[in-house]
């Protein structure tokens, strides 16, 4: 009779009493005394002495959150475009601007004299 | 009828424990020391019986309830048993890992005294067989049988600790036992034999 079929003949109940003779080692007193004395020997709740939250989870939801409402005030207090038709029209701005170019008017004289003399004082030895 | 009392029983004792582990991670040393009354004798018994020395067994047996007075507070949910259970055999694994990575002495056996009568001899030979049968199953195999054999853990809570589905806690538990099957034939046709 070869293994596999003396293992076949070997029922559950035979299995179970091979196991049963597998002892059962009683945990010294030395273990019991270091496991009961946990409590004294280590802090609880050391991981929140560092971080201050339950789970990572807890910051992300609260990042998510924000973001949430400032997307939402963001979009509803954007500064309101002023209306096309409110403000000077490109033609009245290009004729300003023209009239600039042409007649710089006394102020401008003014100003380019100013700067010849800057030029000349930086210029002198 | 007795079934369903046992299922009753063990659902109390689950409840009960979700109770203490409540208390425990107030800080209550009292509710973790009747956790420790109900749990580390069969916790310790699975470590010693998965890697087969006293000493390692204690070190999973102390560990696995270390974390658990460190950790209460985020096992809230958890059956307090399977959570026991699933941290023991992680650390089992990892020593059995580093036990295969760099081989150790083993724990030696104590021999035998001479002068023994017969029987006892014979029941020590059958326990010895029995021991190391058990030991060369594959890990996973190993726990499934000693979680739901010997500690008496329900297959559910034997495939919470172990992380896997019950349909597969119930292959690794068919596997380990027709393993067992045939590397303790000879051992039961001697025993049969005498």
């Amino acid at each position: 009779m070869n293994d596999e079929e003396r293992s076949n003949t070997l029922t559950d109940q035979d299995l179970d009493r091979l196991l049963a003779t597998f002892e059962e080692p009683e945990p010294s007193a030395a273990l019991l005394k270091r496991v009961a004395e946990i409590p004294l020997r280590v802090e609880q709740h050391a991981a929140r002495a560092w971080w201050p939250f339950e789970s990572l989870a807890r910051p992300l939801l609260g990042w998510a959150a924000a973001l949430g409402v400032g997307l939402l005030f963001g979009i509803t207090d954007a500064a309101p475009e002023v209306p096309w038709e409110s403000g000077p029209s490109t033609a009245a701005l290009s004729e300003e601007a023209d009239g600039i170019e042409g007649d710089p008017g006394e102020d401008a004289e003014q100003w380019v004299a100013w700067a010849l003399a800057q030029e000349v004082d930086e210029e002198a030895p | 009828m007795c079934t369903v009392s046992v299922i009753e029983r063990g659902e109390a004792i689950t409840s009960e424990d979700s109770q203490l582990l409540r208390r425990v991670a107030e800080g209550d040393a009292q509710a973790y020391r009747t956790l420790v009354d109900r749990h580390l004798r069969g916790l310790h018994a699975f470590a010693y019986r998965m890697l087969g020395g006293r000493a390692e067994a204690e070190e999973v047996a102390q560990e696995a309830f270390t974390r658990l007075w460190q950790k209460a507070d985020t096992l809230q949910g958890d059956h307090a048993q399977a959570w026991l259970y699933r941290v023991a055999h992680n650390l089992c694994i990892d020593r059995l890992r580093r036990r295969r990575e760099a081989p150790r002495v083993e724990d030696a056996e104590a021999a035998p005294p001479s002068g023994q009568p017969t029987a006892r001899l014979e029941q020590k030979r059958v326990a010895t067989a029995v021991r190391a049968a058990v030991q060369e199953l594959p890990d996973r195999q190993r726990s499934a049988l000693l979680l739901v054999h010997y500690q008496g853990l329900s297959q559910a809570e034997a495939a919470s600790a172990l992380g896997v589905g019950v349909r597969a806690l119930e292959s690794l538990l068919a596997r380990a036992r027709q393993n067992l099957r045939q590397s303790l034939s000879a051992v039961w046709a001697e025993t049969i034999d005498e």
